[in-house]
């Protein structure tokens, strides 16, 4: 563990003196955890404390439950404040006034990074088993880790993307789930030609959606050279082919434009004018639930292809960090690391109320989680078809310190020319303009290779 | 009065604006004075925090984002005021003519949406607005009227809006009207009935010119409230995301700048200044809608 590297020679020492007397009992998830943290850590999990955790997961009070029976000194108080965009505007207006901050809370793989630059939240690696890290897909820990073996969050779920689609009107139309992106195209025309109502599916309007598909396309817009330093290159082949094909779709009127998240949008499903959607696996369960009517009549396939080579993208999943302002890192931080990797923690986040799509290797290989079978999806095994996608995903990908600027920018630029039926190719180029633009003005050397 | 008890007595009343003194001074002078100094300086999220003088207001100016916004709030205030205060005088003067049968039920029911949070009205208009199976267009429907986007452009969102924000305040302006026709002297009104004037000709000739001044104090309000358009379009942004798009209001822009953006500096530079277009605004209109001699605020 690079962490004990960090630490003074002397409190190393002492520590290390005091752990040979402590070790005898020490947590399971702290087992190999370096001498020194071990006897902190035991120390802290005997201090009476309160904690506050911040989440919109929905149960999440189920696997606080399983911690404070384990560590019954310590209270949690779990607020749900506002899902995503909310929470974030709270945090860094907490961050400001350097106040009002809750010890742990939920934040999205793509605002790790952000949070980190605001210096909102804690290393936790000191409190952290050695193999820990492996017990995630590489892809997914590399988010949360840096080169220094520092350890910013810990991964709860995450949204590999696969198609979800109506089988029975797939079926009666003749069209096989498309393996690659021209074969889309080609039933989008073919399924709204044969029907005015029913469309293949809506125009990818969430800047998070989009960015899965770009990341599937091969997208790898950020690179941070150092820790003033970003490459942006969000303007390469890959986002303008995938910018054109949706917005060619759109203007040949084989798509609808309905914004996300709305009631007409949940209806639009349930009333068969979506017939299909490129969906993280958490939307295995969102389409459930607005789309009752339509129950086992869904299945799901692989996204389409460009080239035929079986790629992913991936779009959402959070992660739960400790915030730097913490005056209890310890206890927080092994809360934060119990509610997602405790074994029976993370069997239960896969369940109802919450069905977060697992990012444990032992969770995502279980017997239990890949023969769960799902009556909405004609009682296929859905889960698990997401858990092979989920193999597939393209690696290597990296967010920007200041994504939410990001994705303003690419509602305002390249969702706005696709809607309006212009160049998308320049749009693209605009997005990237701004986007670097904003960046230099955040006093960063950016390169644009 | 002897001169100890005057003094006695202003110490007194200093004792009960105290309190409210205090808050003035912690919710709203300090916050003024704060983000007009922050609105000085420039804090990148790498790098220091530095003096840079007026560079943020220069920046602004030439913020095409930023021009559109303040466009946008001007054109809303042209399309929303007007209307909204002409049937705020209408209702006034009808409940005020003793003419409605239930005129306290009429009262309520135009005041009752103000009661309503601002997300909330929001929330139950986005219903109606709905494109695909929205109340609005399912009514349209019934018409064999075809489906109608109530937020296509900025200006049919202006509209939609302005819709809205006139269901909300048109009876608190209501009120204030009419508080200021239940305190005009009501001699004028018997020497106009002597000369034969009804109810409708009473209102228009002898109300509707001594409740000048109470009209011009609800545009100075409004004004500010329109200038200030936050809720609403924040709230309506899932409906259409490139039209109710991060720089919708000035507002809404600073919002998104300092939470989004995450530049402060630059978000006090925008709110300072919507704070001084507001006041140019409204000392423009004392002005010329003061008539010769009158003091209107």
């Amino acid at each position: 563990m690079t962490s004990i590297k960090k630490r003074s020679v002397v409190v190393a020492a002492v520590a290390t003196l005091l752990a040979s007397t402590v070790l005898v009992s020490v947590s399971a998830q702290s087992a190999n955890a370096a001498p020194a943290a071990n006897a902190a850590i035991k120390k802290a999990m005997d201090t009476p404390t309160t904690l506050t955790f911040w989440s919109w997961l929905p149960g999440q009070q189920n696997q606080v439950d399983l911690f404070t029976a384990k560590y019954p000194k310590i209270k949690v108080k779990l607020v749900n404040v506002g899902s995503g965009g909310a929470e974030y505007s709270k945090i860094k207006a907490g961050l400001a006034a350097k106040a009002g901050l809750p010890d742990v809370a939920q934040i999205e793989f793509q605002y790790v990074p952000t949070f980190k630059v605001l210096n909102g939240l804690a290393n936790i690696a000191p409190y952290l088993s050695r193999t820990w890290k492996s017990q995630f897909p590489a892809w997914i820990s590399a988010q949360v880790t840096d080169s220094n073996g520092g350890v910013w969050a810990v991964p709860q779920d995450s949204g590999p993307m696969g198609l979800l689609y109506r089988s029975d009107v797939f079926a009666a139309n003749k069209i096989t789930p498309p393996k690659t992106w021209a074969e889309f195209a080609t039933a989008a025309a073919t399924l709204h030609k044969a029907d005015a109502k029913q469309y293949i599916s809506n125009m990818v309007m969430d800047s998070g959606n989009m960015n899965g598909l770009y990341w599937q396309a091969g997208a790898r817009p950020f690179k941070m050279t150092s820790s003033t330093a970003i490459n942006i290159k969000l303007n390469d082949a890959a986002t303008k082919k995938v910018t054109k094909f949706w917005g060619d779709l759109y203007s040949a009127g084989n798509l609808p434009a309905d914004p996300y998240w709305t009631s007409d949008w949940n209806a639009a499903f349930n009333k068969g004018k979506f017939l299909s959607w490129p969906a993280a696996a958490w939307g295995i369960g969102t389409v459930a639930a607005a789309a009752a009517d339509t129950k086992g009549n869904w299945r799901s396939a692989p996204l389409p292809t460009w080239d035929g080579k079986a790629v992913s993208g991936n779009w959402g999943g959070s992660t739960v960090a400790v915030m730097s302002t913490s005056k209890n890192v310890i206890a927080a931080a092994v809360l934060a690391d119990f509610v997602n990797t405790d074994a029976a923690a993370a069997v239960s986040l896969t369940k109802p109320p919450t069905g977060d799509f697992p990012v444990m290797n032992t969770v995502l290989s279980s017997a239990a989680f890949s023969s769960g079978t799902n009556e909405f999806y004609g009682g296929t095994t859905v889960q698990k078809n997401f858990a092979d996608y989920n193999a597939t995903v393209g690696k290597n990908y990296e967010w920007s310190p200041f994504q939410d600027q990001v994705y303003t920018y690419w509602t305002n630029d390249v969702l706005d020319a696709i809607l309006k039926k212009t160049d998308t190719a320049a749009a693209v180029d605009k997005w990237q303009a701004d986007t670097v633009a904003y960046a230099k003005a955040q006093g960063y050397t950016v390169t644009t290779n | 009065m002897s001169n100890s008890s005057l003094k006695s007595t202003k110490r007194t009343g200093l004792f009960f604006v105290l309190p409210f003194f205090l808050l003035f001074i912690a919710l709203l002078i300090f916050p003024l004075i704060y983000s007009g100094y922050i609105s000085l300086y420039h804090k990148g999220l790498v790098g220091g925090n530095k003096f840079v003088g007026f560079e943020n207001y220069v920046k602004m100016i030439h913020d095409p984002l930023w021009l559109s916004s303040v466009i946008r709030v001007a054109l809303y205030f042209l399309l929303q005021v007007p209307l909204m205060l002409i049937i705020a005088t209408f209702c006034a003067l009808a409940i005020d003519s003793g003419k409605l049968r239930f005129p306290k039920f009429f009262r309520i029911a135009i005041f009752i949406p103000y009661a309503v949070p601002a997300v909330i009205g929001a929330i139950i208009w986005s219903y109606f607005y709905g494109y695909n199976y929205g109340f609005l267009n399912t009514v349209l429907g019934y018409f064999h009227i075809g489906k109608v986007n109530f937020f296509a452009t900025q200006l049919s969102s202006l509209n939609s809006i302005s819709a809205l924000v006139t269901w909300e305040f048109a009876g608190y302006n209501m009120i204030i009207l009419y508080a200021a026709l239940k305190g005009l002297s009501t001699e004028l009104y018997e020497a106009a009935a002597v000369d034969g004037a009804g109810a409708i000709k009473t209102a228009i000739r002898i109300k509707l010119p001594q409740l000048y001044p109470a009209i011009f104090l609800t545009l100075i309000f409004s004004i500010i409230g329109s200038f200030q358009l936050f809720t609403e379009p924040l709230q309506f942004q899932n409906l259409a995301p490139t039209t109710f798009n991060d720089q919708y209001s000035p507002n809404v822009y600073a919002y998104n700048v300092a939470f989004k953006g995450q530049q402060l500096n630059y978000a006090a530079t925008i709110s300072f200044s919507l704070g001084l277009i507001i006041a140019i605004v409204a000392t423009a209109a004392t002005l010329i809608g003061s008539r010769k001699g009158e003091k209107l605020i």
